[in-house]
């Protein structure tokens, strides 16, 4: 008999058969371990998906590198074509489709753009119908709860029923001559090829034939285990089937992002701290600085009477016995940046002002910028109807900016005010149901939002009321019904459609007329020569002498809309010979005939400039105006520096040693430019915001927090009242005018910018030290974001980089409208939403140069072919 | 009968060698390849059970007797080995899968990636840690299995009848 070793687990553990307890603890133990590694691989980690199935090799992430490459030559089966599709991918990586019908060429479109886009599709339409939940979990849970009460996914639902029944696409009823006036309207729809119609059922063909193909890519992912794009294996989802309602998400999407603004809360706020005249010269209906859409007499600078702020009692006690202290910096807002980080440029010249002797089209809509792209581009093509080029939104089967053979067009955000609040009164704080009307109790819409997880699992419910106005929300201020066009207008898609089809600027306007939201500028042109400028939109009718940037009454009827309008600005072939459209105020109150319109008109640096630039020379080329999507200074850099500088002349004379005197000399320096390396720019900055700060301190609460900024155009204007009570800082006991706190404010700009950035002789202020495009991720991950970008653009510029860096020129575009049209174009990404492929920024760094690329936009197949330029095919055929 | 004779019994009876250990380290790892292309990531712990269990029978089968050195797999820390056994089948299953998967498909780049969102890690770490998954899930349960049947069989007593004809047999000749 030998003895055990140790170790053997024979012998000292084993005693008579009984297992000892150590041998237990060990067996436990490692259950415990075997345990764990399941619990790793199969469960999600907080925000780690499970990583057994994230990692595993045969159907995890891995498999993304194979969707990164798109195939020489790749076929596929399209459930509905109706006919063979051919998609030629040219080298930039923009799929030309070829398809025998405008139905096949949705469902080809439906079918490419998920092929690069499809995580962005549904995260769009997910964010708009409020079930990001069912993603992640209850870490989206605010922000689906603030959707749905909303109401944007059953606004989308709405429509597509109103689509089925081909009710969208119709005319608003008429304003009975209380909207905006519309000069040239005539001239317009002047005697001419009557405009071609689409059926009252294209856009519901549309949506659905576009579903087709969105699907059948998804349905040729399931059937190759783990190939999906790598945000779904991040998440451990699977792709949803994609709904012919998902497509009007998107739009309404958009919608929200353009126009949904709540204006009245701020100015409630306001007119607390400061009154309410004073809140309503701040907030005015018209910018005191006008350079409109419409031509009609150059920039014009009104005078802006302020009424002083009404002072709260008790607010002496609070000022500062020390008088402040003009070296410390104070701290900047930077609110109205935020506020002018959205917008867009467009313009065009007509052949009397391009140096072709064409029409040429320039756009740039500035939008978040976000990896993948907003914006992906295409070319549809069905011989003798249909042949554009341009650039889509991700989940809209139709081109939203570009052009044909013989109209090219472009938008810009009207900035008009298309949703009102009406303060209702309801029978019950905490659980209405009736909200009161007329001198009566009206029943409330009362419905139950349900909210699920990633499992299915029920995460929470909410009770969503809405009166006959629309929903009902609290925006601080009591309980709220909103009247928004953009939960009402359904007409958008069918007037793209149509757009896409126009052979003339008259045409593309008719199609435009079934446009109701969200309010845009559409600037057109086509190869005759003609160009016009449109704010196509459905506009609310409000009551008589009201306007809609102070709350109504919920009470009564009488606060309600009359109706819509559908006449808009318009402008058409104006003598001038170019438009230019910048999100400024659309019509000067001198020509509008006084109706209220908006109120929140960004301001009009960006519309001066371009204007500016077209009116330095006589003509234009294509590249002139490719050159001046990225001009590196603005009118809003000499306007401010000029009172910057005078203000600060005393000062040099009497204290050339003080801090402002300083900061005065190193800004006259300057050449105004934001470029990368400029070593002043950021100073300027640093002032403007010091000044911002001190100027408008009146309008800081009780917590020091800015209540609302008002427009730089404002503060403009006050500079030519130096002794307006606005100037004064009522932190301190002496009354300061216009130039003490200039003066102020550059030597806390001095102040500060030393402070961040050093010495200004040391090179360390370059401006790219302090402003950098960042180009985020849907999702704001890091590693799939580009991050700290250094090129041209500030604010004010019509390259705009604002505080965040996050927002800029979605789409840069030119074209020329000549025998042959010609176009380049480029945006900051590139066309595939996969990370591992080349095409997810390989257009980033033209974007940054601000160069554009040459756009592909040939007849036929033959043609792309002869010139070298095809990178891959692709064949959609009909399912047998 | 000698000791050396003895020995050889028991390496006949149960102890692999060093080729027959390797043949069943490849079987694990084919296996855990196939599982996982098949069936998903949890074949990584299936296999890996799989291996515990024939690393317990395989020692049960070349225990001699009560009191007798333990099997071949029982030398040492006999689960710990087991363990580290389907460690390796699991590592280098998912290895094979992922290299003959991934014709075409750049592993580094989905690392780099997949390190570039976790933080910035490097994409050998990524590898790594892909790798050390199923290592972790087929070797504890390799372990967990090995354990629990040597703990059974302990329970069970000592054996007093042979475990196999075979094993039988070659007793009776030694004697």
């Amino acid at each position: 008999m030998t003895t055990a070793r140790p170790g053997s687990g024979a012998g000292p553990l084993r005693e008579g058969g009984r297992v000892g307890a150590a041998r237990l603890a060990r067996l436990a133990l490692w259950f415990a371990a075997a345990g764990a590694a399941a619990a790793l691989a199969g469960c999600p980690l907080g925000p780690l998906p499970p990583l057994g199935e994230f990692l595993d090799p045969a159907r995890g992430v891995w498999n993304v590198a194979k969707l990164a490459v798109l195939p020489a030559a790749d076929t596929a089966v399209v459930a509905g074509l109706e006919a063979e599709v051919r998609v030629l991918y040219d080298d930039r990586r923009v799929p030309h489709v070829f398809a025998s019908s405008a139905a096949d060429a949705h469902r080809a479109l439906g079918y490419v753009v998920a092929r690069d886009r499809l995580f962005q599709m549904e995260a769009q339409a997910r964010a708009t119908a409020g079930t990001l939940s069912e993603w992640v979990g209850a870490a989206a849970l605010d922000l689906d709860r603030e959707t749905r009460r909303l109401g944007l996914g059953r606004s989308a639902e709405r429509d597509l029923e109103a689509l089925a029944a081909g009710q969208c696409g119709l005319l608003p009823e008429t304003d009975g001559g209380a909207g905006i006036s519309a000069a040239g309207l005539e001239a317009a729809f002047a005697p001419g090829p009557s405009p071609r119609q689409l059926p009252p059922g294209a856009a519901n063909a549309a949506v659905h034939a576009y579903a087709q193909g969105v699907n059948a890519w998804i349905g040729r992912l399931s059937g190759h285990a783990g190939e999906r794009p790598f945000e779904y294996h991040l998440l451990g989802a699977q792709p949803a089937p994609w709904e012919p309602v998902n497509s009007l998400h998107v739009l309404k999407r958009m919608g929200w992002v353009l126009t949904f603004n709540p204006a009245e809360a701020r100015r409630v706020r306001v007119a607390a701290l400061v009154g309410e005249n004073a809140a309503d010269a701040l907030f005015p209906a018209d910018n005191p600085v006008q350079e409109p859409v419409v031509p009609h007499r150059g920039a014009r600078f009104a005078d802006v009477a302020i009424p002083a702020p009404s002072r709260k009692p008790g607010e002496a006690a609070e000022a500062n016995p020390a008088g402040g202290n003009a070296a410390e910096p104070p701290p900047a807002s930077g609110a109205a940046e935020a506020e002018t980080a959205l917008g867009s440029n467009s313009w065009v010249v007509g052949p009397s002002r391009s140096a072709s002797g064409h029409a040429i089209l320039a756009g740039d809509p500035h939008l978040g910028l976000s990896l993948p792209s907003i914006w992906y581009e295409a070319h549809l093509v069905v011989p003798g109807e249909l042949d554009v080029y341009g650039v889509t939104l991700a989940g809209v089967p139709a081109i939203v900016i570009g052009f044909n053979r013989d109209v090219a067009w472009t938008f810009t955000n009207t900035g008009a005010d298309v949703m009102d609040l009406y303060l209702e009164r309801l029978d019950d704080d905490a659980s209405p149901r009736r909200y009161f009307l007329d001198g009566q109790w009206e029943p409330l819409r009362v419905e139950t939002e349900r909210f699920l997880g990633p499992g299915g699992e029920a995460l929470a419910t909410d009770t969503v009321r809405s009166t006959h106005r629309g929903p009902l929300l609290d925006f601080g201020d009591g309980p709220a019904s909103v009247r928004w066009t953009v939960l009402e207008e359904c007409g958008e898609l069918h007037a793209l459609l149509r757009a896409q089809h126009a052979r003339s600027v008259p045409e593309w306007l008719d199609a435009m007329a079934a446009w109701g939201a969200p309010a845009q500028i559409g600037l057109v042109a086509d190869r005759s020569g003609r160009i016009a400028a449109q704010s196509a939109a459905h506009y609310p009718l409000r009551p008589p002498g009201s306007r809609g940037d102070a709350y109504f009454d919920g009470a009564t009827r009488a606060s309600d809309w009359r109706g819509r309008t559908g006449r808009y600005p318009l402008a058409v072939d104006p003598p001038q010979g170019f438009l230019a459209s910048a999100n400024q105020q659309p019509e000067d109150p001198e020509t509008g005939g006084g109706a209220y319109f908006g109120s929140d008109w960004p301001d009009p640096w960006r519309a001066m400039t371009i204007n500016e630039l077209l009116r330095s020379q006589p003509r234009h080329s294509a590249a002139d105006m490719e050159a001046y999507q990225t001009h590196p200074t603005s009118v809003r850099v000499r306007l401010f520096l000029d009172v910057l500088l005078a203000a600060a002349r005393e000062a040099e004379d009497e204290e050339p040693q003080s801090p402002a005197a300083a900061a005065a000399r190193l800004l006259a320096e300057w050449d105004g430019a934001y470029a990368p390396d400029n070593q002043r720019a950021l100073l300027f900055e640093e002032v403007l915001a010091a000044l911002d700060s001190l100027l408008w301190d009146e309008l800081g609460d009780e917590e020091g927090d800015r209540v609302a900024t008002p427009r730089e155009t404002l503060a403009l204007a006050l500079a030519a009242a130096p002794g307006s009570p606005w100037w004064d800082d009522r932190t301190t006991e002496e009354v300061e005018d216009r130039d003490a706190l200039v003066r102020r404010a550059l030597a806390a700009g001095l102040a500060r910018a030393r402070a961040k950035h050093g010495p200004e002789n040391a090179g360390g202020w370059a401006w790219s030290g302090a402003r950098r495009f960042n180009v985020h991720h849907l999702f704001r991950v890091p590693g799939l974001s580009r991050l700290g970008l250094a090129a041209t653009g500030g604010p004010g510029l019509l390259s705009p980089l604002t505080g965040g860096g996050s927002h800029g020129a979605s789409w840069r575009m030119v074209v020329e409208l000549g025998d042959e049209v010609t176009a380049r174009g480029t945006f900051p990404g590139g066309q595939s939403g996969n990370p591992l492929s080349e095409s997810y920024d390989d257009r980033l760094a033209h974007w940054l140069d601000g160069e554009l690329e040459d756009l592909r936009f040939p007849r036929t197949e033959a043609e792309l072919r002869a010139r070298g330029q095809v990178r891959a095919e692709l064949a959609l055929r009909p399912a047998r | 009968m000698s000791e050396r004779t003895m020995a050889a019994a028991r390496r006949r009876a149960g102890r692999p060698g060093a080729g027959g250990r390797a043949m069943m380290l490849l079987a694990a790892m084919v296996a855990t390849a196939a599982g996982t292309k098949l069936f998903g990531w949890a074949a990584a712990p299936v296999v890996g059970a799989a291996l515990g269990l024939v690393e317990a029978l395989r020692a049960r089968l070349g225990r001699p007797g009560p009191g007798a050195p333990a099997g071949p797999g029982r030398v040492g820390r006999p689960a710990l080995r087991t363990a580290a056994c389907g460690a390796l089948a699991g590592a280098a299953g998912w290895a094979l899968l992922l290299l003959w998967g991934g014709r075409g498909t750049p592993v580094t780049g989905v690392a780099a990636l997949i390190g570039d969102v976790a933080g910035g890690l490097p994409a050998a770490l990524v590898v790594v840690f892909a790798l050390a998954l199923p290592a972790f899930l087929a070797g504890t349960a390799a372990g967990a299995v090995f354990a629990a049947a040597d703990a059974a069989a302990t329970a069970r007593g000592p054996r007093d009848e042979p475990a196999s004809k075979a094993a039988d047999d070659r007793r009776e000749e030694d004697r």
